[in-house]
Formats: structure tokens, sequence, C-alpha cells
């Protein structure tokens, strides 16, 4: 491992704790008040500064440390966490996140944003807190700032953005390259600050019990100071009780210590560190050789006489002084530093699982990952042993996963494929084989669902996102918008939730832009000046359904279909229900002719969010209310590596239609069938028509739609409103199929969503329902959408 | 004979960033995410020193060394804590709950080093 | 005092005599009062202040009972630490531990 792999470790920490810092802040912000959130904020803005001192990011270190002081003082009751200082703290977590981001990618961030931030913070800290309309003001105009805040008084001290470099907290850039022998280092330093003269100090040291409690020991500390230079030391035992008497772990021992050396007092200090605080230390310039005299005057015996010490006796490369035996000395050192330790027995899986699972942060703790798997191995799922609240993870590279993802692709292939042949082989297979076919289906799929469940994540990081979304649209538009998140732990495919950002940040900046009203039109409509927006997921049918909730105005129905009108879209006499001028704003060349905003418009309307969407084998809709708010309604599979699907053939090709997508299948009877216009066919299906669609006409298998009553109709939904009859020529079954990309193994084939393989072997192509419902509108949207039956 | 160093931190970065100095300075480490699992690491590894942080979940540093400090088979153990807090207030908690001594974060390689030195045998 | 037990009893010191050893080591000290002590210190790695207090003392209140509390055998740790210390005794460090 290397400075970067640690560097990017430390970035995707930031990622996390970004995402806890965020989610404790909207904790904080919805009234909680469990110190627990407060410190686990705390924690991550610590985090993310020791991290990010270590690799000498220096804004961002500078940064965090002003909003760790702040929440240092939330968290100890100094300040409270008001509405007031929360946006503040909301606003500081998003310029954070910047400064990790400019850190990581290159780029810079808004200086003025920043310092106004830290500003604020400050006078937070400072127990000034900015008013309301400085703060705001405070952002763009960072100089004018001390004035607005303090403008009777002068502007405190802490106040200034120059405060932050006074803070005391060094960053010191951490590198290996440093990294060698600290012995070289002192020495280095040492003879380019000192003189060389030696000197003398004079050194009384005397430790209370609690330096040894502590885990100091005076004879590492005298062994340290050999090191500084040559001692004298003199143990004065006169507190030493009878054995009787003595508390073993008691202090009597003091010392009186004389140092000769080149280094200077500091570095004599330096050595009692991290004692001085459980003991009396004197440490003073020159040789106290009255005190030494007073030893040796009381005569020889004297237990206590001073011994001289030498550094070499303890360093073991030093040469040996003994001059009467040296070798046998030497000899005795490298036996003693060599001395086999009885190593615990290391459990043998340990090893063996390192090497393989080549998890670069995991060494320390596979031991007991061995252990859990181990223990878990004898039940079905994967599952990871449970420390009391936080659940035993272990990385695992997202190839690998994909590959095994594949691998059980092939496998389910291959076990439809045995399926198959033991069907056609009928005569040979017993009951027996049945039995054992059906048994390998059923493991076939739970493993498949298994390592589904690998991939599956929850959308909380997306939708913690959504947040700041939220938050800067609110403050661009000057509307007060509250955000709630419902199901943020559902679980969808890793894939589906790195796609599902893009449209979901766009819709929810078309909901704040569009959806809700400014506070001022909200209170004169009667209703609470802040709008909610609630962001919900769930898991339905196999499915994950997501919902874009607004208590805004609604759709405003005049101005859709009036624009349709001028767009061309509809004709003045188009008869829609309220749902289908609704879903109108989804489709293409609707909002792109006039830009609602700059904000959600930009050039890119609802009809590339369901573009994202479908590609995605989602859908989308709408419902509105007009007064009361609109939902948006996405619903998109779980995995985007399997789906199940009808097998029908067409043409004498067979393809696979997303079950998700078809609502029943109906036998066409002749009178069912209504022609419209030229080549437009209508089947009726109980008091409703729906046009028909020949699939394989639509994709050219052939020129001439085929005879209807010869074959069979699939009724889909289609996302603009109103279903579509699908037809096919037969239906051969349904099943699960392994979906293969054709844009990465082929091409992009219009009205083609992908490719799978049957269990004979054969490619078949899975339909992209919508691309073809679209394709058959021909002039979509006209009135044969969808007609009220006349019988 | 190798020393052993058990460190205890929440921040994965720092863990690494230990974990390939200590083992380049040629000891054997540990490691522990917070203090609940510091104590539980201590029982199975036996270090002769612990590097631990300040501000963890479910057990912080304070937490975490007087624990240490109250079992009679490790309280003799040095702990050096880890800490950007060079806050004396923050110390002298430390020191209170029994720690030996300290590095302030960001650590210089040669000063943990040298801290761990300076305080086992 | 006890002319006719002169046979020294033998205190073997372990390994280690760091703070948690002290305790244990008071105790035996303790246990042996009233004999003739020879120490073999010649397994000790590790030796504390705090262990070094408790053999002093014994030294010191042997000596008091004219008796014998002294070490016999000693490692070369077990020398360097006490000389480190600057304990020069000599019936914790016999003058010919000192070659």
């Amino acid at each position: 491992m290397d400075m970067n792999e640690i560097k990017e470790i430390f970035f995707q920490e930031c990622e996390e704790q970004l995402a806890e810092l965020e989610s404790g802040l909207l904790a904080l912000n919805d009234g909680d008040t469990d110190p627990e959130t407060v410190n686990a904020v705390f924690r991550a803005v610590h985090s993310i500064k020791g991290g990010a001192g270590a690799f000498g990011l220096d804004d961002l270190v500078a940064f965090a440390h002003v909003f760790e002081t702040t929440l240092d003082c939330v968290r100890s009751n100094k300040l409270d966490a008001s509405p007031e200082l929360l946006k503040v703290m909301l606003r500081s977590a998003d310029v954070l996140a910047d400064l990790t981001a400019a850190a990581r990618d290159g780029g810079s961030v808004d200086k003025s944003r920043t310092s106004g931030l830290v500003t604020e913070l400050e006078a937070f800290a400072s127990g000034q807190p900015v008013p309301a309309a400085a703060a705001s003001a405070a952002p763009e105009t960072p100089a004018a700032e001390p004035e607005a805040a303090a403008p009777a008084a002068e502007p405190a001290p802490a106040g200034t953005p120059e405060a932050t470099d006074d803070s005391g907290f060094q960053p010191v850039p951490f590198s290996f390259d440093e990294f060698g022998d600290e012995d070289d280092a002192d020495t280095g330093a040492a003879s380019d600050t000192q003189e060389t003269a030696a000197s003398v100090f004079t050194v009384r040291f005397k430790p209370r019990s609690d330096l040894y409690a502590k885990g100091n020991e005076s004879v590492l500390l005298l062994r340290d100071l050999s090191k500084v230079g040559a001692l004298q030391v003199r143990c004065e035992a006169d507190d030493l009780p009878s054995v009787e008497q003595l508390d073993p772990e008691g202090a009597y021992f003091s010392w009186l210590i004389r140092v000769e050396t080149d280094q200077d007092e500091d570095a004599v200090r330096q050595v009692f560190e991290f004692a001085e605080w459980d003991c009396t230390l004197e440490v003073t310039a020159g040789a106290d050789e009255e005190a030494f005299a007073a030893t040796s005057a009381s005569g020889e015996d004297q237990p206590m006489a001073p011994v001289p010490f030498d550094l070499s006796l303890l360093d073991d490369a030093a040469p040996v002084v003994t001059a009467a035996e040296p070798a046998a000395e030497a000899q005795t050192l490298a036996a003693a530093d060599s001395a086999p330790e009885p190593e615990p027995a290391a459990p043998a899986p340990a090893p063996a699982l390192a090497a393989e699972a080549d998890a670069p942060l995991a060494p320390p703790e596979l031991p007991r990952a061995a252990k859990a798997i181990a223990a878990e191995a004898e039940k079905k799922e994967i599952t990871v042993a449970a420390v009391p609240t936080a659940p035993q993870t272990i990385r695992v590279d997202l190839d690998r996963v994909d590959r095994l993802i594949n691998l059980v692709g092939e496998l389910v292939i291959n076990q439809a494929m045995l399926a198959q042949s033991v069907v056609e082989n009928e005569s040979g297979s017993t009951s027996a084989i049945n039995l054992g076919l059906e048994e390998l289906q059923q493991l076939t799929r739970e493993i498949q669902d298994s390592v589904m469940a690998i991939r599956a994540q929850p959308v909380k990081p997306v939708f913690q996102r959504m947040g700041r979304i939220v938050r800067e649209i609110a403050d661009m538009t000057g509307k007060n918008v509250r955000l709630v998140t419902e199901g943020e732990n559902t679980e969808v495919d890793k894939t589906v939730i790195d796609k599902l950002a893009e449209p979901l940040t766009h819709m929810i900046r078309n909901a704040v832009d569009h959806g809700l009203e400014t506070p001022e039109k909200r209170t004169a409509a009667g209703k609470n000046a802040e709008g909610v927006l609630k962001l919900s997921a769930k898991h339905r049918s196999g499915r994950i359904v997501i919902e874009i909730a607004d208590d805004g105005a609604g759709i405003n129905r005049e101005r859709v279909r009036s624009k349709a009108i001028e767009n061309g879209l509809i004709t003045p006499e188009t008869n829609l229900s309220d749902e289908e001028i609704d879903n109108l704003i989804f489709h293409p060349g609707f909002s792109t002719a006039e830009k609602l905003s700059d904000i959600s418009g930009r050039g890119v309307g609802m009809d590339v969010v369901k573009r994202s969407i479908q590609s995605l084998g989602g859908r989308i809709s709408i419902t509105s209310k007009p007064g009361h708010g609109s939902v948006f309604t996405m619903s998109l599979p779980l995995t985007l590596a399997v789906l199940d699907g009808m097998v029908v053939s067409v043409a004498n090709q067979t393809l696979v239609v997303p079950l998700t997508a078809i609502v029943e299948t109906l036998q066409p009877e002749k009178n069912d069938i209504h022609s419209f216009g030229s080549s437009q066919r209508l089947i009726a299906i109980r008091d409703t028509f729906c046009p028909l669609v020949d699939v394989g006409n639509i994709l050219d298998f052939r020129a001439e739609p085929a005879n209807p009553i010869d074959g069979v109709a699939l009724l889909v939904e289609s996302e603009g409103g109103g279903q579509r009859a699908l037809m096919v020529d037969a239906i051969q079954g349904q099943r699960q199929v392994v979906i293969k990309s054709l844009e990465a193994n082929y091409t992009n084939v219009p009205g083609i969503a992908a490719a799978t393989i049957l269990g004979d072997g054969r490619v078949a192509l899975i339909l992209d329902v919508d691309a073809v419902v679209t394709a058959s509108r021909g002039h979509a949207l006209r009135p044969e959408m969808s007609l009220p039956a006349t019988g | 004979m190798k020393k052993k160093v058990l460190t205890v931190d929440d921040s994965r970065t720092i863990r690494n960033m230990l974990l390939v100095t200590l083992n380049n300075a040629g000891f054997d480490t540990v490691q522990a995410e917070d203090g609940v699992e510091g104590l539980e690491v201590l029982e199975e590894s036996q270090p002769d020193v612990i590097v631990t942080d300040i501000n963890m979940p479910r057990l912080d540093g304070f937490g975490f060394i007087e624990g240490v400090r109250q079992n009679d088979r490790y309280r003799a153990i040095p702990i050096l804590v880890l800490t950007t807090e060079s806050d004396p207030e923050k110390k002298n908690r430390a020191r209170e709950a029994g720690a030996t001594g300290w590095i302030v974060k960001p650590f210089d390689p040669s000063k943990l080093i040298s801290a761990i030195e300076r305080v086992t045998a | 005092m006890s002319s006719n037990d002169t046979t020294p009893k033998i205190l073997k010191l372990p390994e280690v005599l760091d703070l948690n050893a002290a305790g244990r080591l008071h105790e035996q000290v303790l246990a042996h009062r009233g004999s003739n002590i020879d120490v073999d210190a010649s397994e000790v790695d590790r030796l504390g202040a705090q262990c070094v207090q408790v053999l002093l003392s014994a030294v010191q209140s042997w000596r008091a009972e004219r008796q014998d509390f002294k070490v016999v055998q000693a490692s070369e740790a077990f020398v360097k630490t006490l000389q480190l210390l600057g304990i020069s005794d000599e019936s914790l460090l016999p003058q010919e531990m000192l070659k």
C-alpha cells in the first residue's frame, strides 16, 4: 500500500463522513436531541480534518477546523443547535463537500463562500451570531461583513478570517519518505541549532505513583535520558519503608542526575514530556557538585553512591565496553534479542483468506472475519457476523462481484439448457432426474438472488445528495422547503443507484422550482409558508418505487394544455383526461419549446428524465391535484442483470418481452378488431379501444402486419398514458432471462433493449416495449391515443 | 522479537497510515475501530503498547483507556493517545483516564515511532 | 538470631518484573520473611523501578534483622537496570557481577 492508495481510502472515507455529517445535521434540524448525534457529526468533521492534515490539504483542514470548533461548542452545550446555526452548518457541510471534491479532483471552491461561512461559524462559536440579514449577505460581500456583524462594537477578533491561522492547528503533511532513522533526525536537528560545547545539567526527578500507574516507567525515562548525554545517577531511597510498610506500587525512589550533553535543556526536558504531570522535575544548568559531593563524603559503603552510567551498556549497536568479555557480552545481547517468543498459534485460515480476498485493508481484521465466516458457514445465506451495533463488512472489488454475477448468469442459462435437453429426451428421464433438476433450478435461483443481493445498496447516499440540491434551489428561488425522506434504506442494484442521481436531481429541481409556490403565495393560499418535498422509496412487486411528492400548486393543466396546442402536440379539439394532460410534460418537444426557468429548465425537459428512467427499465408517471401538489412516481427494476420475461415468437424470431411491461394477454376475436384510418387498427378491450401494434411489422421482420386473429395480443402499459396491444405470433412461455447488453457486445438497436441466451442456446432479443410503443405512435399523441368506446 | 502495537481509531485513513508506518518500522500491528472493539482485540492480542484515538463511536478514547487501566491483566500496557486535539483540556482528560503519552495528529511517522520507543521497554 | 537456620532459601525472579509484578513480588518477599534468601535474577528480562523498590526494601529490612537477602545470580538486564537507576547496594548488585 502506498500513499496514493491511502489517499484514495481517505476520499472514500470522506464521502461516508460527509453523508454522516449531513444526515446528522438534518436529524438535529428535525429536533433530534440525542447527544450521540452531535458527537457523530463532530466526529465526521474531525475525521475529515485529521486525514486532510495528513495529506497537507490545508484549505480543507482550515475550514474543517473552524467547523469543528463550532461543533465542539454545540457538543459541550456551550452553543444551542438553533435552526439558524443548523442552516449555517448545513451550508458549511456543502462547502466541506466541495472542498473535499476540489482536493480530490482539482479545481477550486468559491473563496467568498468559504470565508463567509468561516465568519458565520466563528461568530456562533464566539457567542455573537451574525444577524440573519448580514448572514445571508455574507457570502457575497465578505469584506463588508464585519461591519454588518457588529455595527456597534468593534469586530470580534474571532470573527476575522485570519483567526483561522491563529487556531494553533498546524498541519504537518505526512510522508513516508520522511520516515527515516529517528536518531539521525534528532542528531541532525541538534547539530544545527547547538553549540558544540558540552554542557552539564542537573536533573532532580521524583515520580509519583501515578506515573507508574499510567504506564510510564522511571527505568525507561532514565534510559532515554542516557541517550541525551552521559549520566551520573544517584538514587535517593531515604523514603523507602521497611518491606512490611511498603506499598509495592508506591513511588519512593527519587533521582539526582548529572547529565553531560552537547544538547540543550529542552532535549533534557523532552525526555520527561509524558511524565512531567506525575512527577516533580527540576532541570538546572550546571552541575550541583555539592549534592554529589555530599554522597562521596558519606563514605564508600553508602549504598546510593552515584553510579556513572554508560549509554553503551544499553545500546545494542554500540561497541561493548567490558573489555574482559566482549564476545560473551555481544552474544548475550544477541541471544536476548532473538529470544524466541512463543507465537500465538495463528489460525491457518487467516493468511489463506488474506491471500484470496486480496483486500488491502483487511489483514488485521481477518482473523475475526475468518471466525465469523466459519461460524456462519452452515447458514444458507452469506451473512456477516454481527458486532453488537455495526455489521461487519469486507470490501470487495466491484469487478469481482460482477464476474460472479456473470458466472451465475451463465449458470442459469446452463441450467435452463440442461433442463430443456432432459425434456427433449423425455424417454430416458426418470423422476429422480426431474427431481434433481428441480432442486438444481431452486438452488440456482437462490444463488442468483444471493449474488444479486451483494450488489444491492440502500438508496440513502443518493437521497442524501438531494438534500443539498433542495437547499441550493430553495436559496436561489427564495422558497422555504423542507425535504422529508422515507425508506432510504430500501436497497437496489448499485448500477441503478448510480444512474438514479441525475434524473432524480432534475426532478427535485423541477419540484422546487415549479411545484412549490413562493412563501407569499403559500401563505395567501392558507398553506404553511414552508413547502414540503417528500422523497420516498419502497419495494413493490419486485421493483423499487420512488416517489417525489410536493405539496405545491399542482400542475396547471390549462397552461400545459394550451402549450401543447401551441407546440402542435395536440389539436384544440383533442379530448384528454387530466392524467393524460399531466403526462404531456414528459413529451419530447413540450418543455424544450420554452425554457420555463433557468433552474430546472436549462434546455433539459422531463422527456430526458423519462428517457433515462426508461433506459433503466423503469417507468415514470405523474399524478397531480390542483392546489395540493404533484407526485412523480418512478418504478425501476431491482437489478439490471436479470429480468422475468415472456418468450414469444414473431415472424419466426424469438423475442423476450419484459413481464413487468405486460398488463395482460388476449386472444383477439374477429369482432374486436376495428380499422382506423389508413393503417391503424384498434382492438376493443372491455369498454375501451386500444391501438394494435404488430411487433413484426414495427421491427421490420415483415413488410405487412400479420392478421391479428392468428396471433396473440400483449396488452402493455406505456408511460405516456394509455395502453397498446402488441401483436405477436405466439407465446412460448415465461422465464427469467439473464440480460446481455447489446451495446456492449454489438451496437444499439432501436426497439431492442438487450439480448439473452435461451435454454436451447439460441440468442433472443429483448423487446424495448416503450421504444416500440413510441415508434408505433408515429404522429404520437393524436386522438387515437385512447378513445372512449362507442358501444 | 517484534513489538506488538494495538491501534484504535475509527478513521480508515488513519488506520492505514498507522499500519504502513508501524509495519515499515518493524512492528506487529493489530487494529480496532473503536474502544469496544479495542477492548475485545486486547483480549486476544496482548500488545506491548496501545495507540488510540479519542473521538470514536461506541466507546471513545477516554473510556477505552479507563477500561484498559481497570483490567488487571492489561493495566501496565503503555497507552499513547493519538489525537488532533492540541487542546490541553483534552490532554488532561486523557491523562486522568490513564494515558501514558500522546502524539498530535497529523502524526509524523518518526515522532510516532519515537513515542512508541519511549514508552516501551 | 537464627544461626541454626543457615541454608538460604532461593527466590527465583520471573522474566518480567513490571508494574503488574510488583504486588506479587511483594507478597513472595513477605512470605519469606525470617529466612536467608538467595535471589536468582538470572531470568529477569524486564525490571521496573517499583520491583527494584520492593527488592531494595527487602534487602534493608533483612539487613535490619541481620539476615541475608542477596542476589546470587543476575541477568544482564537486571544488572543494567540497577546501574541505570543508580543502585549500587552490594546485596542487590554484588561486585563480581560488575566485571
